[in-house]
């Protein structure tokens, strides 16, 4: 049946009297007379006649066909099949997906989607589910969904963190809709910022789902889509005693220069102020040096508002991690031999740190609490050097044991009389091998023993592969222990050109690791200690395979830290504690990205239409769209053809034509 | 019933279905009013004209020498002999000339070019040279003064093929007539002379001289002096866009009263510089043109 978009343009229909009365009273209008010249002919009043009946019926009836149809035409007329719901229709499903990826929460994006999602509940009768997305599909409503309960879930949505990746929702909608259904129907509102539609493939028609895309969050009157200024790094480091150097970088997206304040929040007070300018689409190096505190965060962040917020502040981890700590154990009465090996040793941990955060430092009072067994000294590296009698006589093997078992690493170098350590070794059975003897001792003028070709298996031969290796294979060796029989156990990581041991490890299953070096690290046994590679080939072998690393990791939102239950997922920039360690969570900086898919590209990478927004609006339902047929068109084509036939009708006669009488309305 | 047929023979409604000019002025002239035109001079023209019996003790010249050679008969030849009389027939073709009444059977354009074919034809028969000029807004014919047979057909086939359109500029065509005007001329102008009484007569003052002589012949359609019928009309000029509203039965009178203003105003300034009027409408017949023409012309038969 006919209904109408605009029934109250129907009053107009109110006009219709006007042909009546002006076929009714009408007045003879003149005619156009060719005539040679017009010099005497004078304006005169034209006399005036009226009638009681109205004059021209044809032309009457016709003009006010005319009438009619013209003021259906203003109505907005269109066919609707059924008055009734048809129940058919509630066989067809619409899902709502809503982008939300914190691109969408600058640029009011995520407000503007809301409206247009709450405007197509309210007015559409298909069964509705609502689908959230942003790195992951982050919410889902059935469809058939209560509309109340759309709505109000609608309200409470927020932008996420992670960067937004919309070929999930491709893959995942298929099966959110029911199997059966005839009619599925997906309606992508999204900002379809380019990082994360760039390259997504939405193509849904071989799934039998049509799908629409609404494009939110463009340029409009308030906010400008390329106006957008973020902070893309920031990092701490050390900037010598007691200070900490602060550095950001922070770029600008927009087409045009800014200038912003770039400020250093350090427990809720403004530490520090910068004036930044910016110019168009560049990044700019900002740094604050300020002392080491209690405090242990500062954020960093733009004073000035932009149309995307989330990208404008950082939060850094301010102190120092604490450093690893290695100790000696030695005899007491040091004798000259150990104290340069004590020195030799001291010297490369100490620098096997970084400028940063990684450091190592002696700590003597860890190691003599780790021999009086105290259960809070914790050492990462001990180094038992000139290992003999003295270790016996204090009885120090139970703790080196308890160390082991509770994971900690021990280098052991022998003392001057070799025996004295093989025997306290194979005596704890920490490692089993034969001492033969002790080789190049006596011929201190021979050749000194060279280190043989490093085993593929080797830990070693990774970082000695190459040019690197040069150094480590020119070591010379005046004397070491000469071992066989050595346990399967043990894993030989270096030896001599005739595969004479150099260095033993052994795992334990605690974690725990025992390195033994069958010379001591002095020049009377080795050049190793002078060499380069020396430092390398040390932190290389005490290394355990489960180390943590001092620094602090910087994680993007949705990434995760470690595996499993235990693993730290970031989910919101800022700092965390996980583990015994900071973790630092920033925001995803394609976020920041100012561009767009035009219509065109959307068209081109999703295989699907782009619609307007407002259109969208002004059209709410859009099942009702699919059971209305508009008939303005036709009566469009009817007054058009009632007109044309009307101005022919009563089209001027022409001079030649023209009859007393003629009259026209 | 010589009476009627020769009013039929002059009629335009009878005369403005036929399409030939030359036809057209031969019904006229011969038909409708023999005996009106001067007989031709026979002389030694260039024209050859006919052939008559030889009259002995007539100069052996005259004989036609190859129809003796045939027939064994003296003919003589006789010629046309020119009169060394120019007429020259001036048109008005504005837009205005296109005008036909109701009632009217013919345009005034068609009317006049019935008239000026008659002249033309009378001309012809009396030896005259005949010459044309039509004008509206530019020249439409201009064809120099010329006798025989072959001249009058191009002059009556240029009559022919005038129409009515543009805006009048007696002016210009009349700054172009006079300078080349042939000596011992008669001038017959067919105009409606609207609007043209002050203007017209000041060209026209090379009619005082005794070399030449003017009959403007004013040509209207009877709805010019009467106006159409009808409550109201929107009259729009044929010759500009100037449109007036008016009913022609409440301006009829004044109108009219005008008109004969006008007239009486254009007769009297042709008259001060020796120029004939005469107007006619579109509905008379053809006689009484053709009387005036030939008492013009026959004042001036040397």
């Amino acid at each position: 049946m006919i209904e109408f978009g605009q029934p109250a343009a129907l009053w107009t229909g109110l006009a219709i009297g006007l042909p009546i009365l002006a076929h009714m009273a009408y007045r003879r209008i003149t005619q156009k007379h060719a005539f040679p010249s017009l010099r005497f002919i004078t304006p005169s009043q034209i006399p005036r006649t009226g009638r009681k009946t109205p004059t021209d019926l044809p032309l009457l009836l016709l003009r006010i066909l005319l009438f009619i149809t013209i003021v259906l035409l203003l109505a907005d007329p269109y066919w609707s099949r059924s008055a009734k719901p048809d129940s058919s229709s509630f066989e067809k499903e619409l899902i709502i997906a809503i982008d939300i990826s914190p691109s969408m929460g600058g640029w009011d994006g995520l407000e503007e989607a809301k409206v247009i999602a709450a405007d197509i509940i309210s007015n559409t009768e298909d069964k509705i589910g609502l689908v959230t997305f942003g790195k992951k599909i982050e919410d889902e409503w059935p469809v058939g969904t209560e509309r109340k309960s759309l709505l109000e879930s609608l309200e409470k949505i927020s932008h996420g963190w992670g960067r937004g990746d919309a070929q999930i929702l491709a893959d995942r909608v298929g099966r959110l809709f029911g199997e059966n259904t005839p009619q599925k129907k997906l309606l992508v509102i999204s900002d379809f910022q380019r990082s994360d539609w760039q390259s997504v493939d939405f193509d849904l028609g071989n799934k039998g789902i049509e799908t629409e895309m609404i494009q939110v969050g463009a340029q409009n009157k308030k906010t400008s889509r390329s106006d957008n200024r973020s902070i893309v790094e920031s990092k701490v480091v050390p900037a010598g005693p007691g200070k900490v150097r602060i550095w950001s970088v922070v770029r600008n997206w927009a087409d045009e220069k800014k200038s912003d304040v770039l400020e250093l929040v350090i427990g809720g007070e403004v530490k520090a102020k910068q004036e930044i300018v910016l110019p168009a689409k560049s990044t700019k190096q900002v740094q604050f040096i300020v002392p080491s505190s209690e405090v242990s965060q500062a954020v960093i962040k733009l004073s000035n508002d932009d149309p995307m917020s989330l990208d404008n502040q950082r939060t850094v981890w301010l102190k120092a991690p604490p450093p690893k700590h290695f100790g000696f154990w030695h005899n007491t009465t040091i004798d000259e031999p150990t104290k340069r090996e004590k020195n030799f040793l001291k010297t490369a941990v100490e620098s096997a740190g970084d400028n940063g955060w990684n450091r190592w430092e002696e700590s003597e009072d860890n190691a003599n609490g780790l021999r009086m067994e105290l259960d809070d000294s914790k050492l990462e590296l001990l180094l038992v050097i000139g290992t003999g009698n003295w270790f016996q006589e204090e009885g120090l093997a139970p703790s080196l044991n308890a160390y082991l078992e509770s994971g900690g690493v021990v280098v052991i170098t022998p003392t001057e009389i070799f025996s004295e350590t093989a025997s306290i070794i194979r005596q704890e059975e920490w490692l089993r091998f034969s001492f033969i003897r002790v080789v190049g001792g006596a011929a201190f003028a021979q050749t000194p023993f060279r280190i043989g070709a490093l085993d593929q298996n080797s830990c070693l031969s990774e970082i000695f592969s190459g040019k690197a290796g040069r150094d480590l294979y020119l070591t010379s060796f005046r004397k070491f222990g000469m071992l066989r029989e050595v346990d399967d156990s043990i894993k030989v990581e270096l030896s001599d050109r005739d595969g004479r041991p150099l260095a033993l490890v052994k795992n334990f299953s605690s974690g725990g690791k025992l390195i033994f070096f069958p010379f001591r690290m002095n020049t009377s046994w080795s050049d190793l200690p002078l060499r380069t590679s020396f430092l390398p080939l040390l932190m290389e072998l005490t290394k355990k395979t489960n180390q943590h690393d001092q620094t602090l990791p910087v994680l993007e939102v949705g990434e995760q830290l470690g595996s499993g239950t235990e693993g730290f997922l970031a989910e919101k920039p800022g700092v965390y504690r996980h583990a015994g360690k900071w973790v630092e969570v920033v925001f995803p900086i394609a976020e920041s990205v100012t561009e767009t898919l035009s219509g065109e590209e959307i068209k081109l990478r999703t295989g699907v239409l782009t619609n307007n927004p407002s259109r969208l609006r002004e059209e709410p339902s859009l099942s009702k769209k699919n059971d209305q047929y508009s008939l303005w068109l036709w009566f469009a084509i009817l007054a058009g053809s009632l007109l044309t036939i009307e101005m022919i009708w009563s089209r001027p006669h022409s001079a030649m034509e023209q009859k007393e009488g003629v009259s026209h309305a | 019933m010589v009476a009627v047929a020769e009013r039929d023979l002059l009629d335009p409604a009878h005369l403005s279905r036929i399409e030939d000019f030359s036809l057209l002025a031969k019904v006229v002239v011969e038909g409708a009013m023999p005996g009106i035109h001067r007989s031709l001079r026979q002389g030694r023209g260039n024209e050859f004209f006919q052939y008559r019996p030889y009259d002995p003790g007539e100069d052996m010249k005259v004989v036609d020498w190859k129809v003796f050679a045939k027939r064994e008969e003296l003919v003589a030849k006789t010629f046309q002999e020119d009169t060394n009389f120019n007429l020259f027939l001036v048109l008005d073709t504005s837009a205005s000339m296109g005008y036909k009444g109701e009632k009217s059977n013919c345009t005034k354009l068609h009317y006049a070019s019935m008239l000026a074919a008659c002249f033309a034809y009378i001309a012809f028969r009396q030896g005259d040279r005949v010459g044309l000029f039509a004008y509206g807004e530019e020249v439409q014919k201009r064809i120099r003064p010329k006798s025989g047979h072959a001249h009058f057909g191009r002059i009556v086939n240029a009559l022919g093929q005038l129409k009515p359109e543009g805006i009048n500029k007696h002016e210009t065509a009349w700054d172009q007539l006079v300078g080349n005007m042939p000596g011992r001329s008669m001038v017959v102008f067919l105009s409606d002379f609207l609007e043209a009484e002050k203007i017209l007569p000041e060209r026209l003052r090379f009619a005082l001289s005794s070399r030449y002589d003017a009959l403007c012949l004013q040509v209207l359609d009877r709805e010019e002096e009467t106006l159409p019928k009808g409550d109201a009309l929107r009259f729009v000029e044929m010759e500009g866009s100037r449109e007036v509203s008016t009913s022609p039965e409440v301006i009829r009178s004044e109108f009219g009263k005008q008109m004969a203003e006008f007239k009486e105003i254009l007769a009297r300034n042709l008259a001060g510089v020796s120029a004939e009027f005469e107007s006619l409408l579109t509905d008379q017949d053809l006689g009484n043109a053709l009387r005036r023409f030939l008492g013009l012309r026959n004042r001036n038969v040397v």
